[in-house]
């Protein structure tokens, strides 16, 4: 069952009298507990994207779509006090500068504390600390009157993530969560995503249909519901627990080989490839995805040089005409220059990659 | 929080001594010197005796720096000399006139904060429509038109045409007749206009200065944390835009003192207030040295213990400096 | 590059309207004695606080002199003053600012101290009891008020100074050896134009906001020299009868400190490259 499903999303900015699209024909779906990883360089529309996905952009964009389901409403059609239930109840969001994604004059726990006042009837000071520990903060008891200065980047990013999973949501949406930080603590941070999407227990009415999981038997080894959080609610029997979805933006193509099961790649603002994340990594099928992936450092390598991608990113203001790859890309041909690629099944299938190579025009 | 309080302490010790010997050289400098002596009729002692008087209290015979640290040293006492005009002491002429001053500033000050703070949050949540407008027009007006021909122009309005309030003063002239109610009622319509003149200017700067502030934390990425937790736009505001944005606004209270007590020498004389600035102004024309330097001194002393108190306020406010150094 | 800040400036109808204000304000100013023939300082006994009227378009003051006259050359003293203190300060401003912020260490120290200091008096006292050893007159309010309204701008300077000495370029120069006034004049100075040119603007609209205060205490501009200043101060005697003599100059003293403040934030919004 799909819970997330977006269809041709536009986001442009103003930009005085111009505007400049930043997001173009961008259409995927998510399913329950699944991961998706959004790479691409900087500036591709990931990060406003994600914003997108809960209106999050600032007044001077403009956001259009033919559908943006979140688990069957359409946020775009959302009353405001909807749209509020989602954000931070429904779906999490983790930002990517810990340094300046807390208000630097509330302490930490009042604002994990704000998110249960407004999305789980009230604040509860035990289920704060309970939220630190899972997050792996040390000595959590101490840690709920501190302000954000007082911590390390790696343990705000924490603070974040327990403000983000605070009310058991269905979705995690992450931009970039570890670029701001050291590599040491990337890592830390990164597997502590992994086993929150296990621990969240998010709570969905009806059991998924058999087979429609990429991973069933990871699933099924958390069913039936542990003892514990959850048990006893209402109408627990006709409930289940699921993982919670993960939407992991970034720019190193690297980072999500283990952990997503989909990727999307990016580039100029539009998805250019999408799949398994294994199938599009082994076998990438867009010209771009081949080449981020040559670029990436491997740790069997030898001391060769890393073939970088030739060229910048477009200007977003002045796209080329036709494909927007086509300046950079190797193998690009006429009729790249006219037509602009859309988003087609290729090679097995499973994969979709909007590049001419594959077409099977006359 | 120790170390930073202690820098602001020792600064302001320093800023403390520049400011009597400014007061002092600009005395010394002052053509025809110390002794130059005062035209008003009025004074009780005659011109010469006076000069021997002053002569022998700011040891004019002596070395400059002689003078000044015997100054300095009686300044400590509180002893700024006494009065040409009518021999009495500085000290007691501005301690009988202070506490009016005070009470002019603290409730101009208040007037200030409680009106400024929403129309700058009007303007800044309403950006760019008719309400923006309104204040960025007040503000404009706030800052350029003349104060003392605002408070020419309300006394016209208001206590001649209208006939509403009292013209100056703060007592009515039967003020000893009055029972303990209407006496302060009395002083309460004395001081409505000399109040909302004092403020008019500081409203225009500290609503702008909020207005700015709160737009510029509202583009932090905090701000956005919080829409993403689902608050409403209310709370995000109040809560986690307001408190960002107001703490500058206690620095720049501490800072509009001193143009709060300078406004007071030019309106205190229009509304004769008795106040500090009159005072000062009346010394200033009569030529009453003594008191011009305990004015000059006091005024200064009072903004530099304001722009203090603002910056221990700020450290108290921001948890930044109030916990620095107290890292986990 | 100038046909770039040009069009800005242009669309800035703000900023647009003060500039033409003050064009129009100065054009009166220096055709004064051709505009009016009459004499601000001529007395008419039988004539005084005469209402606006065809012989006398803003009235006649208590001494019987016409109202509009004195306006139009009060206007002149005000536009004086107010150019001439502000060239004092931005003499001293940038001297001192850029002092500070290009040596740095005790110098800096020092020179901030003094503009401490400075600021703690609230300026207009401190102009008060230096005026009040000195013959008031037109020079000496000039110069006063110009030696006191530096501070800010020195410490505003002194910022700017700080962030560009730290600019590749300053390191170039200083690499390839330039001498300190020579990296000052050549490359620090041309870049404190804009928040200088901004400063001044208002300066002079706060310098004619002083002088109107002084005059109209008495210790600036003496009569028989008129400024708006000290036909107020007449005005307020005669609140009752003569509402001419306090509405009109303030009002010109309003709407000249408006224009320059509106030409002054204009200006930075058009040059500052940040917007």
């Amino acid at each position: 069952m799909s819970l997330l499903t977006v269809e041709d999303l536009f986001v442009e900015y103003r930009h005085g009298a111009r505007r400049v699209p930043a997001v173009r024909h961008v259409s995927f779906s998510l399913k329950e507990g699944e991961c998706l990883g959004v790479a691409g360089e900087s500036g591709s529309g990931k990060s406003t994207l994600a914003l997108a996905l809960l209106k999050l952009l600032p007044d001077s964009a403009s956001l259009s779509a033919q559908r943006l389901d979140f688990d069957g409403r359409s946020v775009l059609d959302l009353a405001p006090r909807e749209l509020r239930a989602l954000r931070g109840g429904e779906v999490g969001f983790v930002f990517q500068d810990p340094f300046s994604a807390l208000n630097p004059v509330l302490t930490v726990g009042d604002q994990v504390d704000e998110v249960l006042e407004w999305h789980r009837g009230g604040r509860n000071r035990q289920r704060v600390l309970d939220l630190f520990a899972q997050v792996r903060l040390p000595d959590p008891g101490d840690l709920y009157g501190a302000y954000p200065h007082q911590l390390s980047g790696g343990q705000r990013q924490r603070v974040c993530l327990a403000m983000a999973i605070a009310s058991n949501p269905k979705l995690l949406i992450a931009d970039e969560p570890t670029t701001a930080l050291d590599v040491t603590v990337q890592r830390e941070i990164l597997n502590l995503l992994d086993d929150l999407r296990r621990d969240v227990k998010t709570q969905v009415p009806h059991p998924p249909l058999r087979g429609t999981f990429p991973q069933e038997g990871k699933e099924n080894k958390e069913f039936p519901s542990p003892l514990g959080r959850g048990q006893g609610e209402g109408l627990a029997q006709f409930r289940r627990n699921m993982k919670m979805a993960l939407i992991l933006v970034t720019h190193n193509v690297g980072l999500l080989s283990e952990r997503s099961d989909r990727l999307a790649v990016m580039y100029a603002g539009e998805i250019v490839e999408i799949g398994p994340t294994a199938t599009v990594l082994s076998r990438p099928a867009h010209p771009y995805t081949q080449g981020l992936l040559k670029s990436l450092p491997r740790l069997s390598g030898t001391d060769r040089r890393l073939p970088a991608l030739p060229g910048q990113p477009p200007d977003p203001k002045e796209l080329p005409s036709g494909c927007p790859f086509r300046v950079r890309c190797p193998s690009s041909f006429e009729r790249c220059v006219v037509h602009s690629p859309a988003l087609r099944p290729v090679l097995d299938g499973t994969v979709q990659a909007a590049c001419h190579l594959f077409g099977d025009f006359p | 929080m120790g170390a930073f309080l202690f820098r602001r302490f020792a600064l302001t010790l320093v800023t403390l001594l520049g400011i009597t010997l400014m007061t002092f050289l600009v005395m010394r400098i002052a053509p025809g010197g110390l002794t130059a002596g005062t035209t008003d009729l009025s004074a009780r002692v005659s011109a010469h005796e006076q000069r021997k008087k002053f002569a022998a209290l700011y040891d004019l015979d002596k070395p400059w720096y002689v003078q000044y640290g015997r100054w300095l040293k009686r300044l400590s006492r509180l002893d700024f000399g006494r009065s040409f005009k009518d021999d009495r002491p500085v000290l007691e002429k501005i301690s009988e006139r202070l506490p009016n001053t005070l009470l002019l500033n603290v409730l101009s000050l208040g007037l200030v904060f409680f009106v400024a703070v929403p129309l700058g949050i009007l303007a800044a949540v309403k950006q760019n429509t008719v309400w923006d407008r309104a204040v960025s027009a007040l503000v404009f007006i706030g800052f350029s038109a003349p104060t003392f021909w605002l408070a020419l122009m309300l006394m016209m309005l208001f206590g001649v045409t209208l006939g509403w309030l009292p013209l100056s003063g703060l007592h009515a002239l039967n003020a000893d007749e009055l029972s303990a109610t209407s006496s302060v009622l009395d002083m309460a319509r004395h001081l409505v206009l000399p109040v909302l003149i004092s403020a008019f200017a500081g409203l225009a700067g500290l609503s702008r200065f909020v207005r700015n502030g709160l737009l510029e934390v509202v583009r932090q990425d905090y701000v956005r944390t919080a829409r993403a937790k689902g608050l409403p736009e209310s709370r995000v505001i109040f809560r986690h835009a307001l408190r960002n944005a107001l703490i500058p606004v206690v620095t720049l209270l501490g800072l509009s003192l001193p143009d709060l007590i300078g406004g007071g020498f030019i309106f205190e004389t229009i509304f004769a207030f008795p106040g500090m600035g009159r005072l000062g102004f009346d010394a200033v024309m009569a030529r009453d040295f003594p008191v011009v330097m305990g004015v000059g001194t006091i005024a200064a002393f009072l903004t530099l213990a304001g722009n203090l108190l603002a910056d221990v306020t700020y450290a108290l406010v921001d948890p930044r400096i109030r916990l620095a150094g107290k890292h986990r | 590059m100038w046909r770039f800040y040009g069009r800005r400036f242009l669309a800035n109808r703000l900023a647009l309207a003060g500039a033409s204000v003050l064009l129009f304000l100065g054009l009166a100013a220096v055709g004064a004695p051709v505009l009016s023939r009459t004499d601000p300082n001529q007395q008419r006994l039988t004539e005084r606080l005469m209402p606006p009227s065809v012989h006398h378009l803003l009235g006649t003051d208590d001494l019987g002199r016409d109202v509009a006259a004195r306006m139009l050359h009060g206007g002149r003293v005000s536009l004086r003053v107010g150019l001439v203190a502000v060239g004092i300060s931005v003499i001293i401003g940038t001297w001192v600012g850029v002092t500070a912020g290009f040596f740095g260490g005790w110098v800096d120290g020092l020179l901030m101290r003094v503009v401490d200091i400075m600021l703690c008096f609230p300026t207009l006292f401190l102009i008060l009891m230096v005026i009040a050893f000195l013959d008031p007159s037109l020079w000496t309010v000039m110069t006063v008020i110009g030696m006191t309204s530096w501070p800010g701008l020195a410490r505003l300077v002194r910022g700017e100074t700080l962030s560009l000495r730290e600019r590749d370029f300053v390191w170039a120069a200083r690499g390839l050896g330039l001498s300190a006034p020579r990296i000052v004049l050549v490359h620090l100075l041309p870049n404190l134009v804009v928040p200088i040119l901004v400063s001044a603007t208002l300066g002079v609209g706060s310098a004619i906001l002083t002088e109107s205060a002084l005059s109209f205490l008495g210790l600036g501009v003496q009569p028989p020299m008129a400024s708006w200043g000290n036909i107020l101060t007449s005005g307020k005697d005669y609140l009752h009868v003569a509402w001419w003599l306090s509405v009109f100059p303030g009002v010109a003293i309003l709407v000249t400190v408006l224009a320059l403040n509106l030409l002054g934030e204009g200006l930075r919004d058009v040059l500052d490259p940040r917007s």
